[in-house]
């Protein structure tokens, strides 16, 4: 096998020299409806926790977004949120229906498209097609209500929300500069046959671990102000401070508008009580889609921020947005180096892609036999992709889960008989903890990382249980 | 295939104290720990080992004792627990297939009785085999482990003789009549009614097959001969031999299926009016079109050939085992066939597809197999992908027309993908098929 970069890099991190696999596609797509999240009495994880309220409601056990990363303890997170303009939310997740709401209703309604990834994450490429025209909500969840079993899923695809062309195609693609710095390169194509007017919020924000006794120091994220002041300044950038994670930095050309909140609940929309502050998860989403962005206003420092732009694409054409998050701080974040960077991982992930594909005599000589089917290719490489992709975070720590956490309201007596039915053995709460967050002392790098298939996967249903 | 340390490292985790129970059990998913899935950690550890040991030229024999010293008290977990009437046939509920039988094999089992599972042996059956072959390996480095073999290969031979014959308290899950393996339903009075369902739980029988070359059994000389004197005393006392050992190359056969069953079984599994579709091997025969029903305690319970939506409710999210193709089931089946072939060679040859007049060795059909899966993603003439059915924006939008998804399963006549579109984890396994005919 021919060593490639990519192959010295994956020595490097098995052999303990670099770390490369700290960052990558670990962010899940779907963390409302899971059985973690789950605080009900009767074990309903999907009505306890819905689409409708993930954009309000802190998460306890893991993150969820476009798109997105983590580091490998998801304690610092970023993906890419949307807004048309006409949608009744900003589209900050993937939608999809629960499980009894029709015919595989556990599946996701969107488009999207794991495009390529590399072992070590140098390389990671991802599509998502946003509707313009107003995302039918409302439509996929009656039709699907209305049709039986035995009839195909109603789909994004046959609402004919991409008839006409009337959508974006969203690329996000990440190069690794090195094991903490990461490129980011948002290119969005308009592909109707007219202009339109898109959001783009890429966000940042750290998981929520300090209301739950699990932090000595709430980490915050904050705007420098020293930069973008310069007229030869071309970008802004912020400090983002985590007890564990030390110093990050994030550089963003500026923007329409900076938006910082906090990852906190909305109280007031989900459960009728007063929050706080108005700095609450879903602040983004009220400010775009009331088009009022006064409360926010002044706010330099949060736990959640987005740089937000507005603009118009014309007919057919694109734009490109660079984004640079990095461990240490950076003189010239959007150098010629960021382009070439990202040609150099691309290339890499080809060799790499080659060398465990082509017969050595190919891998030589570089000529590929006639016969080496490129659809074959495609279709292998992105296979890999969405295996790569798959990788999420996943947490769970049983006694805490049953018992909850110090400082909140303990959860409903019955969840754990709930819990007991479902034949998880009896001695479930004294030696059954999945324990592998990042707070267990001499838990070795990477035991939290799942393979899992990252929307769904076997769940019997939970009327059999109760 | 991309990163054999990762695969290494989440093998392990699932090893690890905080997610094996204490008593050995794996857990199957988050909605319940206690559901049992097939026992494929051994087999998966293996795939690894094997692929890494391919490509760099050397195995890691360390990872491989790490494993199997867990994954031993895993298969203890098994067989203390999943095998009622202590006879070597193994029960184990739902297996991850969700609704392939005519009840939840989880739950209300009709007329009080039990169900002896004919893949829950399988499964089983197998995994004595991983046992056996990983045992084997670690002894060329390290002799301690020749020990442990001999109990692995005597346990095989118990799985595989009550999965084949009659004995005093067991009818045997094969159908002479009907040349298939089938579920039995144990009753309370002592009845056994078998469930005549022709399914992937009757194939998954194919999946325990192990050939060890002789060159590899001359360097473990007290296993060989602790084998050879278990041989003697079964041929002595008239059982089942199980155990093949190869006229000219020598080298020895383990399989549940003995080479005339073998035969039947294949026959119906490559016949394209029962398993064979374009796109793969159906999780059900469509002989069943018209329906199967069998009367059970005074209720009639049935199931159909449905091979796209199922009707029924069995388990949330509608995963459908009644006819469509699924992958991973696919994937062991080929692997399957690689190892007969190991052994049978090229002078055995059946026919594919059954009827067809075309011979073809092992080898061969698991290349065609492979064939028939990849080709459910490929474009056809005119730029269609099967997987997509009716969304003909991919074969007409050039935006659309590279872009591949992963469906959970396929329709098992058209190939069109069904489920969840993002299941990469395991339809993903594609990517393997296409490496090795590639």
């Amino acid at each position: 096998m021919k060593n490639t970069v990519e192959n010295n890099r994956l020595q490097e991190h098995y052999s303990n020299k670099k770390h490369w696999l700290h960052w990558g596609p670990y962010l899940s797509e779907r963390q409302w409806g899971t059985v973690r999240e789950d605080y009900s009495p009767g074990g309903t994880a999907w009505d306890s926790f819905p689409h409708d309220h993930a954009r309000s409601r802190v998460y306890r056990w893991g993150e969820d977004g476009i798109a997105g990363i983590s580091d490998e303890w998801q304690r610092l997170c970023f993906a890419v949120a949307l807004w048309n303009g006409k949608d009744p939310i900003i589209k900050e997740r993937l939608f999809g229906l629960t499980g009894s709401e029709g015919n595989h209703g556990e599946d996701v309604k969107e488009l999207y498209y794991y495009l390529d990834n590399t072992p070590t994450h140098s390389y990671m490429k991802h599509l998502y097609k946003y509707p313009q025209a107003e995302f039918p909500y409302e439509q996929l969840v009656r039709e699907n209500a209305r049709r039986g079993r035995e009839q195909p899923e109603y789909e994004l695809l046959d609402t004919g929300i991409f008839d006409g062309d009337r959508y974006w195609d969203v690329f996000t693609e990440y190069a690794k500069a090195d094991k903490n710095d990461l490129l980011i390169k948002i290119t969005v194509h308009n592909r109707a046959p007219e202009a339109a007017e898109l959001h783009l919020l890429p966000t940042l924000w750290f998981r929520n671990l300090w209301s739950f006794g699990l932090m000595n120091q709430k980490p915050v994220i904050r705007l420098q102000s020293s930069d973008g002041l310069k007229p030869s300044d071309d970008y802004r950038s912020l400090v983002l401070n985590h007890e564990k994670m030390g110093d990050y930095f994030f550089y963003f050309r500026q923007p329409e508008h900076l938006l910082f909140t906090e990852n906190e609940n909305n109280s007031e929309r989900l459960w009728g009580q007063p929050n706080s502050s108005v700095f609450v998860k879903d602040a983004f989403h009220t400010a775009l889609t009331t088009n009022n962005f006064e409360f926010l206003e002044g706010k330099t420092e949060g736990t959640k921020f987005s740089p937000m732009y507005r603009f118009t694409v014309e007919a057919g054409g694109s734009a490109v947005f660079q984004f640079r998050l990095s461990g240490q701080a950076v003189k010239t974040p959007f150098g010629k180096n960021f382009d070439k960077t990202f040609d150099d991982r691309k290339k890499e992930a080809d060799e790499f892609y080659d060398s465990i594909t082509l017969s050595n005599r190919e891998q030589i000589t570089g000529i590929r036999q006639a016969g080496t089917d490129n659809d074959q290719q495609n279709i292998l490489r992105q296979a890999l992709a969405g295996m790569l992709w798959s990788k999420q975070y996943y947490n769970i720590d049983m006694p805490r889960w049953l018992d909850g956490d110090p400082g909140q309201l303990p959860p409903p007596e019955e969840r754990k008989k709930a819990v007991t039915t479902t034949g998880v053995p009896s001695t479930t709460r004294t030696s059954f903890p999945c324990r592998t967050n990042g707070n267990t002392p001499g838990t070795p790098p990477g035991t939290s990382l799942s393979i899992v298939c990252r929307w769904r996967w076997r769940t019997p249903n939970l009327q059999k249980i109760s | 295939m991309a990163d054999a340390e990762f695969a290494k490292n989440q093998l392990i985790l699932f090893l690890r104290e905080w997610y094996m129970h204490p008593n050995g059990q794996l857990p199957a998913y988050e909605w319940a720990f206690g559901d049992v899935n097939p026992p494929v950690h051994a087999w998966s550890c293996l795939q690894v080992y094997k692929m890494e040991k391919e490509r760099s030229g050397s195995g890691d024999v360390d990872f491989l004792k790490k494993v199997f010293q867990k994954l031993l008290i895993n298969f203890t977990w098994w067989v203390n627990r999943k095998d009622k009437n202590g006879n070597n046939v193994f029960e184990g509920g739902f297996l991850g297939l969700d609704n392939i039988g005519v009840f939840d094999r989880s739950n209300q089992i009709p007329g009080g009785g039990y169900l002896e599972q004919a893949d829950g042996t399988a499964w089983m059956g197998m995994y004595s085999l991983n046992m056996l072959e990983m045992a084997l390996e670690i002894a060329q480095y390290d002799p301690t482990f020749e020990d442990v073999a001999t109990k692995f290969f005597e346990h095989f031979v118990y799985i595989a003789e009550s999965l084949n014959r009659i004995g005093h308290d067991w009818t045997g899950a094969w159908d002479e009549q009907e040349g298939f393996f089938y579920d039995i339903l144990g009753l309370p009075n002592g009845e056994y009614i078998p469930l005549k369902v022709r399914s992937l739980v009757g194939l998954s029988t194919l999946f325990a097959v192990f050939v060890l070359p002789k060159t590899q059994l001359d360097k473990l000389p007290d296993f060989a001969k602790r084998l050879r004197w278990f041989q003697q005393y079964r041929k002595d006392n008239g059982d089942y031999l199980v155990l093949d050992e190869h006229p000219v190359h020598g080298a020895l056969h383990l399989s549940l299926i003995p080479k005339e069953r073998l035969s039947r079984l294949l026959h119906a599994m490559l016949d394209e009016k029962e398993f064979l579709s374009p796109g793969g091997i159906r999780s059900l025969s469509k002989v069943h079109e018209h329906g199967y029903s069998v009367q059970i305690d005074g209720q009639t319970f049935g199931l159909r050939y449905e091979p796209g939506e199922s009707s029924t409710g069995l388990f949330g999210g509608n995963s459908n085992w009644r006819g469509p193709v699924w992958m991973p089931m696919n994937f062991m089946l080929i692997r399957a066939l690689h190892e007969y072939h190991l052994f049978y060679g090229t002078e055995y040859s059946v026919e594919f597809p059954t009827g067809s007049g075309q011979m073809m060795c092992l080898q061969e059909v698991a290349d065609a197999l492979s064939r028939r899966l990849i080709s459910v993603f490929e474009k056809d003439g005119s730029g269609h992908r099967p997987v997509n059915g009716h969304d003909r924006i991919y074969a007409e939008n050039p935006h659309f027309q590279d872009l591949v998804l992963f469906y959970e399963y396929f329709h098992g006549d058209t190939g069109r993908g069904v489920g969840a579109s993002h299941q990469t984890g395991w339809t993903g396994v594609v990517a393997a098929l296409i490496g090795e005919l590639g």
